[in-house]
């Protein structure tokens, strides 16, 4: 059963008295527990479209349903991580964590209680007195994760959320993520520009493309959830990435005469 | 930690400062009683702490200063973290203060000694408007400049008023109101002298008017040094104040 159907979906936006077409004709539908990423290079609508989900910015054409309801507004069952982290800086790690249970009704005890154990889970039980600017961006980042998980949410959304990270950083959290979301069993919707990253966190990658932005193909990526980065498997379903982007060069004989 | 003014530079400043007026004084033709020299301004201030004139009007002039002051950041803070949320209202009253902000408190001053009467009142009102419009704009500026970030994540996981405000939009705008509400102390302290010149019969600024009336040099400048010397504390003292809350938020070292 589709738990995301997106029908569709167009979002324009007027900017100088133009009408600018940011996102055409999506149709998508994602079920649950699915990891799924949207990629595409700058301008091709990911973000566009996962603020539209996330209920940031509802679309204005079409529709997007998540478990039969219309998107129209944020909700704390669909939670959204970004590339900057969105940490409050004026309050500690463990605060920071408490804040997004804030809303919910729960005594100051289960509070602390579940942000610790969220805390503990991305592995920063030692720093939860220190204040954001105190930790790497990594660890910032890892803060936000546990932050978005401590509230339960049915989805997680994110966008770009290690863009800002350095290689080796980005490679250690992505298998974290994986990990994390495996065991709690969420649904993902991961925005990047990054296409190894795509391959290899998603179950099915959405390839956009941009000037309207609009999903051209989407690859299902046949592989098991634990990946080997230089697998023949892993490079073949980048290659096929790789094409529908045309970043292949063509292949050709060289002749030696 | 760096501290701003160390006590070795304030020494050496003021040291400076009265050098310049005794050399003034050594070489100027007026009479002792109309220009006097440190020494006798000194022997004013002693004369003052005596017979606890100083420590009366002292105590007059900061009540009033504490009660303009702290009522008007206050005021203005809660306005200003309103307006700088409602746009469009803001559209409507930013013209007012616009118009209202350029004139000079004293201005104002005849009209409020007309309706309150010579006291208290005339010097707290005074004081409350001169701080005011800083702090009001400085806090609406603040709340506009606030990362748009902070709001979608408290968007996203329900945080809806008042804990909005109180919990994040206040600690996020927090850095820039502090920047109004301290440079809004001087000019408050300024204006409170101006605000006891004229519509009071006690306080620091009444002391200098009363001075001049019994053609006391020594006491008047003896004064004037008094209220720079608590300007200055003021200052030293909200600085302080507002590290300790920077500190408490995780903010700056």
């Amino acid at each position: 059963m589709a738990y995301i159907e997106i029908k569709n979906a167009g979002k324009t936006f007027v900017q100088g008295g133009k009408e600018f077409t940011a996102l055409e004709e999506v149709n998508l539908t994602i079920n649950k527990g699915e990891f799924i990423c949207l990629l595409g290079p700058s301008g091709c609508g990911k973000s566009t479209l996962l603020n539209a989900m996330a209920g940031f910015a509802p679309v204005n054409y079409g529709s997007i349903q998540i478990a039969g309801e219309e998107v129209s507004d944020p909700s704390v069952k669909h939670v959204t991580i970004f590339q900057n982290y969105g940490l409050l800086p004026w309050r500690t790690v463990q605060k920071n964590v408490e804040f997004g249970l804030e809303a919910k009704r729960l005594s100051k005890a289960e509070r602390k209680e579940t942000a610790e154990k969220y805390i503990e889970l991305v592995g920063l039980s030692e720093f939860s007195r220190s204040y954001p600017r105190q930790l790497s961006g990594g660890m910032q980042q890892r803060v936000a994760i546990a932050r978005a998980l401590a509230v339960d949410p049915e989805i997680v959304f994110m966008d770009e959320p290690f863009g800002a990270l350095d290689a080796i950083t980005r490679m250690k959290l992505q298998d974290d993520i994986l990990e994390l979301c495996r065991r709690e069993e969420k649904t993902i919707i991961f925005v990047t520009h990054d296409i190894e990253e795509a391959v290899y966190l998603a179950d099915r990658v959405v390839v956009m493309t941009p000037n309207p932005g609009k999903v051209k193909s989407v690859v299902e990526v046949p592989l098991h959830h634990y990946r080997d980065r230089t697998s023949g498997d892993f490079l073949y379903v980048r290659d096929k990435i790789f094409e529908l982007f045309n970043l292949k060069a063509d292949t050709y004989i060289e002749y030696n005469i | 930690m760096k501290k701003i003014l160390s006590v070795k530079n304030v020494f050496v400043s003021i040291a400076i400062l009265i050098s310049i007026w005794e050399l003034l004084f050594l070489s100027s033709d007026f009479s002792e009683t109309l220009f006097p020299s440190p020494l006798q301004a000194w022997q004013a201030l002693l004369e003052m702490c005596g017979d606890g004139t100083l420590v009366t009007n002292i105590g007059t002039s900061m009540y009033r200063f504490l009660t303009g002051y702290v009522s008007s950041v206050i005021a203005a803070v809660f306005l200003g973290l309103m307006l700088g949320r409602m746009r469009w209202i803001f559209k409507y009253v930013n013209p007012a203060v616009q118009l209202l902000r350029p004139i000079s408190p004293t201005a104002w001053m005849p009209f409020i000694v007309l309706l309150f009467g010579i006291g208290d009142i005339p010097a707290v009102v005074i004081i409350f408007i001169a701080a005011f419009f800083p702090v009001l704009l400085s806090t609406v500026a603040a709340v506009r400049n606030v990362n748009p970030i902070y709001l979608k994540v408290s968007q996203n996981f329900g945080i809806r008023q008042p804990g909005l405000m109180w919990k994040v939009i206040f600690p996020a705008a927090f850095p820039q109101i502090a920047n109004g509400i301290h440079l809004a102390i001087g000019t408050a302290w300024i204006f409170l002298v101006a605000g006891e010149m004229v519509g009071a019969q006690s306080g620091l600024g009444y002391q200098i008017i009363d001075a001049r009336n019994n053609i006391r040099a020594d006491i008047l400048l003896a004064t004037i040094l008094v209220i720079g010397f608590i300007g200055l504390l003021l200052d030293a003292a909200l600085k302080l104040l507002e590290k300790r809350i920077l500190k408490a938020w995780g903010g700056v070292e």
